[in-house]
């Protein structure tokens, strides 16, 4: 299993299961969190080139200056293995019943 | 003035509080404008008075495969600007950005345990580079020891001088470095871990701005160092010094700003990095080599120069070659050595050096009799050495100054102590002081009388291959010390 994501990196991921550019990436991860989590441009950009870089994401298009990004096969692996953990989690937080403790 | 500069070091492990001195400078009517030379000098712009808030973000320009282009900055700057946020400047890791204090926008950083997983990839490449230029360091460091034994080149040798300066300093920067470094990462390490904030330095500059001055004086002297030796003495050696790391430097930033920025693999990268440093090699040797076969036609001008030429002594034999090195140093600021070969193989010698004061050429004197010594001893010692183990004596320290007649004087002495007392002898026989030139101080270095040593004043002169005590020999050398 991958190492565990920081929030940034997870809902960084989470909206590029979609191709998506810096700025919607922003815009979504506000909607979906209901303004609950927010990401700095400089937090974005700098996870965007880490995740360029290991090959986590890839970029699909350029234009205007926009470079559109999506996952890899490798980053929808991480995402997934992300996404179980939490819900492991939230088994755990839960009791072995389902009830929480 | 509309602008003004600061000398200031900005680092990942110390940037939050240049946040606070921006937003003091701006307060004050100067905004930060470029960063040059690294991280070390700020040029601000003169504005109107502003209270703005500024964020520094560490954001990675370029790692060992990847660099940034202006392009991928664009869209940074460009969505930072929506937020609200207005781009300065930048160091080679670090974007400033500032905003105005009224305004209530999203933080350009919103993530603590994000800025230092980037500060970490920085600092753990930074790191690397400190490791290296430290191994480097002392590599030269004790090449350069070994050197400065060698005491009678060090008297002459500028380089030497100043690495001698540049070097320890060079390591304490590096290492200073790489403690800093490594006490930031696992100090914040730890920090995250118990929850706490980053914690960064705060520190007044003042060492840092010491040892960037002398770095930079040092470092502006060697080049201009190399570049005088190189017009005064036309020393094509010296092109050779100056050619490597410039073909090095060239292929790094080919390579930086050429290769890096590719959308390209690792493994492609990793192959055009092999590429160049191959391609870097073999230019220098090849370049070097062409340079060192022209070196034997090389026939400098020595019209200026105290040096003995194979023409003076034989006029009917051409120069074939000579060879001209000189240098400039702090205790010897002009010395030059120069071997002149006729067209038969014969040669003659010439070391000049014009010392600082009367103090350093009396030193050098003494230096060149201490090396003459060893020299000696290195040459003959052990043959005087054998000559008693064995019971007799060697004929070929005939004319080393060590004679028979020395021999015999000592059979009856103990093998250590006849060893002892018999290379004295060949020092005492092979080093004389000669008063009849007429000059502050004259040496015959052999017995053979075939190396001489002159100080007259300031001037020190050690001459070689010839016979200094014919009377033409002795007449030819006056002419040229005495000519002003």
């Amino acid at each position: 299993m991958s190492k565990p994501l920081t929030q940034p990196m997870f809902y960084i991921l989470l909206s590029l299961k979609e191709p998506r550019h810096g700025y919607e990436i922003m815009q979504y991860v506000d909607w979906l969190t209901e303004k609950r989590v927010s990401i700095g441009p400089g937090t974005l950009y700098a996870l965007l080139s880490r995740f360029e870089e290991d090959g986590t994401i890839e970029m699909v298009s350029s234009e205007d200056n926009k470079k559109v990004y999506v996952l890899t096969s490798r980053g929808t692996k991480i995402l997934d293995d992300e996404i179980k953990r939490l819900e492991l989690m939230l088994q755990d937080a839960k009791g072995e019943n389902g009830n929480e403790l | 003035m509309n602008f003004k500069l600061e000398l200031k070091y900005l680092s990942i492990t110390n940037y939050p509080s240049f946040e606070k001195h921006f937003e003091k400078l701006a307060q004050a009517g100067w905004l930060v404008e470029k960063i040059y030379l690294g991280s070390i000098l700020i040029k601000y712009k003169k504005i109107e008075p502003e209270e703005l808030d500024f964020s520094i973000i560490p954001y990675e320009m370029e790692t060992s495969y990847t660099r940034k282009t202006k392009d991928d900055l664009e869209e940074f700057q460009s969505v930072s600007n929506v937020f609200g946020w207005t781009y300065a400047t930048k160091t080679s890791n670090l974007h400033i950005y500032y905003k105005s204090r009224d305004s209530h926008v999203i933080p350009m950083l919103t993530d603590q345990e994000e800025e230092f997983n980037t500060l970490e990839e920085i600092a753990k490449r930074n790191l690397k580079v400190h490791y290296f230029v430290t191994a480097l360091m002392l590599i030269l460091g004790l090449v350069n020891l070994e050197a400065v034994f060698d005491t009678l080149y060090y008297f002459r040798s500028g380089s030497l001088q100043m690495l001698s300066l540049l070097i320890p300093l060079s390591l304490v920067v590096n290492i200073f470095q790489i403690m800093n470094l490594r006490r930031f990462i696992k100090k914040n390490q730890e920090n995250l871990e118990l929850g706490k904030d980053l914690e960064f330095n705060e520190s007044n500059q003042i060492g840092f701005k010491i040892i960037v001055i002398v770095l930079v004086v040092g470092l502006l002297l060697a080049v201009c160092h190399l570049l005088s030796l190189f017009l005064l003495f036309r020393n094509r050696i010296i092109l050779i010094a100056l050619l490597t790391p410039l073909i090095g430097i060239t292929a790094a930033l080919g390579y930086r700003f050429i290769i890096k920025p590719l959308k390209k693999s690792k493994n492609f990268k990793r192959m055009m990095f092999v590429l160049v440093v191959i391609i870097a090699v073999i230019l220098n040797l090849a370049i070097g080599s062409q340079f060192i076969t022209t070196l034997d036609t090389d026939q400098p001008d020595t019209t200026n120069l105290k040096v003995i030429s194979i023409q003076d002594f034989y006029p009917q034999q051409e120069e074939s070659v000579g060879l001209l090195f000189g240098d400039i140093s702090f205790l010897v600021p002009k010395s030059y050595q120069y071997t002149s070969i006729s067209d038969r193989y014969q040669s003659v010698y010439t070391e000049y050096s014009s010392a600082l004061n009367y103090k350093v050429a009396e030193t050098l004197i003494d230096l060149y009799i201490q090396q003459s010594e060893k020299s000696l001893l290195e040459k003959y010692g052990n043959k005087i050495e054998n000559s008693f183990a064995r019971g007799y004596y060697d004929n070929t320290l005939t004319l080393s100054g060590f004679t028979m007649d020395d021999y015999n004087s000592l059979e009856d002495r103990s093998q250590w102590e006849a060893v002892r007392l018999g290379k004295e002898m060949l020092i005492d026989n092979s080093i004389l002081k000669d008063d009849k030139w007429g000059y502050d101080e004259v040496y015959y270095l052999n017995a053979k009388k075939e190396e001489i040593l002159i100080r007259n004043g300031k001037e020190v002169y050690y001459l070689s291959d010839m016979d200094f005590e014919h009377p033409e020999v002795i007449k030819i050398i006056k002419s040229l010390i005495d000519v002003n």
